[in-house]
């Protein structure tokens, strides 16, 4: 044992400035709505810069404002919006066709330990196959136009839903469950107000997940077999070497998806919020 | 109403798959307008004696009786679970209107009859507010306006206070006694405090370990309206000691049952 000889220590704490004066301007300035545009714009000018400078390949990578320029030019003299509609058409069927059928199977199976001991060894099987392999056969049942897309699509977007149904249905909680039986809930009543309301948000982080899988189906399927839409569009412009006109239709894919993540994100605040910090 | 437990056991199967005797044998009987707090070792199956009043599991063995003239209109029993059991979705006053809603009732009758509980348990100006946005007491006070809003004859209680701090559980002590001086319902109240025991029931059960029973049955004399006064007094503290050495022997008892089990 060693005895040390005793000196006076003083140990302070002191407040933190460089915490106390929060994110810096710059980061909340990026971190706004607007504001996560700035890197994407930042990336895009580089890209326009080495485009033109000639740092990389012009065939390659035509300069975004060129491509910009195409993209007005499909809009005001070709059919690109003729197209982007029907795209559109094919994820929203696409997305129904999936998504209703998911639900009400999803659903079953978490209530009904029947449903799920006959149906789960099913989707287990079939999930991992990339619904992509199904185009040829659905090709030969469908023929050719939207119907095997749309199939394609709502193949695909089943599965993310009817997994999270079943768990959203299977996770209810107990307390819950008890707390409303001895209220006296019939199993009606059970179902109604506990059980679907507090599956709903797995629910809809399924259906989330099958609205992204609807889009990437049906432009999938549309590259593979369409003679339309914009997936085709893409394709046919890589095929003849109108790089532009190809970009045009990607940057046409992108605002597709990124609509399609940021209105379902604000649905999940919106109606989901108690899902956070709950307890 | 009058409850009458008459010799009920209870087993469940552990994940092992053996059967664990939880309750066996208990019986008791509990007067109409009684408060009755019930004490026991840890683990020993209080609560699954409280969902077998709740109706929420059937005993194995003996039966539970309900008798005399109903005085209420809902359920025969509404539980006010210890983790408060509110639902996440629902705004407080819905939260508390949740029996009434199931019977039926009227958006606006029960809407008046949620808010007029919240009013009593001080929590009216929250009617609109989320359960995640109050603090701990504040949503037990929720459960407990949920537990009264749907007007049971026997009011059950799991450890209600055990999760919020001690000023807060003695001010909600005192808010129940003086709710139920005016209700007169019947009360069962599990607790792991014996001075909680001793301020807030007319008879204190102590239970046993596993399986368990009834193993003393305490009148506790002391006058109502009661304060946490109460407490500085001798008797009180005589009390307090004798139900403290029941409560330590049937633990002892728990524990050494444990070690045997275990070793065997
Ligand atoms: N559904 C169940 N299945 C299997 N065992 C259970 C089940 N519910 C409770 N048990 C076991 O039965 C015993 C009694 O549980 P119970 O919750 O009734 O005790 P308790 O006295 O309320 O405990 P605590 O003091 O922790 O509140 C415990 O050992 C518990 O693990
Ligand atoms: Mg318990």
């Amino acid at each position: 044992m060693s005895v040390s000889t005793s000196t006076s220590t003083v140990v302070e704490y002191t407040p933190d400035r460089r915490a106390q004066r929060g994110p810096g301007r710059v980061f909340q300035a990026l971190s706004s709505p607007w504001g996560s545009l700035v890197p994407v714009v930042v990336l895009l000018a580089l890209w326009q810069l080495g485009s033109v400078v000639g740092w990389i390949d012009k065939t390659f990578f035509p300069p975004p404002v060129d491509c910009f320029t195409a993209l007005v030019n499909l809009i005001t003299h070709g059919d690109l919006l003729v197209n982007i509609g029907i795209t559109i058409q094919r994820v929203l069927f696409g997305f129904a066709l999936g998504v209703v059928p998911a639900v009400v199977v999803g659903i079953t199976m978490g209530l009904l330990p029947w449903a799920r001991v006959v149906v789960d060894p099913i989707i287990s099987i079939l999930y991992p196959i990339p619904a992509v392999a199904l185009l040829p056969l659905l090709l030969v049942i469908f023929g050719t136009g939207s119907t095997p897309i749309v199939v394609l699509a709502g193949i695909i977007s089943f599965f993310p839903t009817a997994v999270n149904s079943m768990a959203g249905v299977l996770q209810n909680d107990r307390r819950l469950t008890q707390m409303a039986r001895n209220l006296g809930s019939s199993r009606g009543q059970l179902l109604g107000k506990v059980v679907l309301p507090g599956a709903l948000p797995s629910i809809f982080a399924g259906i989330r997940l099958s609205a992204g899988l609807a889009l990437l189906g049906v432009i999938a399927g549309e590259f593979l077999a369409g003679s339309d839409g914009i997936g085709s569009l893409t394709w046919q412009y890589w095929q003849v070497y109108q790089i532009t006109n190809m970009y045009a239709t990607l940057a046409v894919i992108a605002a597709m998806g990124f609509t399609l993540t940021t209105v379902t994100l604000r649905i999940q605040r919106r109606y989901f919020n108690w899902t956070e910090g709950n307890s | 109403m009058r409850v009458d437990i008459d010799g009920i056991s209870k087993s469940y199967t552990d994940p092992a798959g053996n059967p664990l005797h939880v309750v066996g044998g208990l019986t008791a009987s509990i007067e109409q307008g009684e408060f009755v707090c019930i004490i026991g070792p840890s683990g020993c199956g209080k609560s699954t004696l409280l969902g077998m009043l709740g109706g929420l599991l059937p005993p194995d063995e003996g039966a539970i009786r309900f008798s005399g003239t109903r005085t209420a209109t809902g359920e025969m029993t509404s539980i006010v679970w210890q983790d408060h059991a509110l639902i996440p979705w629902r705004s407080i006053i819905d939260n508390v209107a949740f029996g009434l809603e199931l019977r039926g009732m009227g958006r606006r009758e029960r809407k008046e009859i949620a808010q007029s509980h919240l009013e009593t348990m001080g929590i009216g100006a929250f009617a609109n507010a989320r359960p995640q946005q109050l603090s701990g007491g504040m949503r037990q006070r929720a459960g407990i306006a949920r537990a009264l809003a749907s007007d049971p004859e026997v009011l059950l209680m799991d450890e209600p206070f055990a999760a919020v701090d001690a000023q807060t559980r003695t001010l909600l002590q005192e808010e129940l006694l003086a709710v139920w001086e005016r209700h007169r319902k019947t009360v069962v109240f599990i607790t792991h405090g014996i001075e909680e025991a001793l301020l807030l029931a007319d008879r204190v059960l102590v239970l046993s370990g596993r399986p368990t029973h009834v193993v003393e049955d305490l009148r506790v004399p002391f006058p109502r309206p009661r304060t946490a006064d109460i407490a500085q007094t001798p008797e009180f503290g005589e009390l307090k000691q004798h139900l403290w050495e029941r409560l330590r022997d049937a633990t002892r008892a728990a524990e050494w049952a444990e070690v045997e089990g275990a070793g065997s």
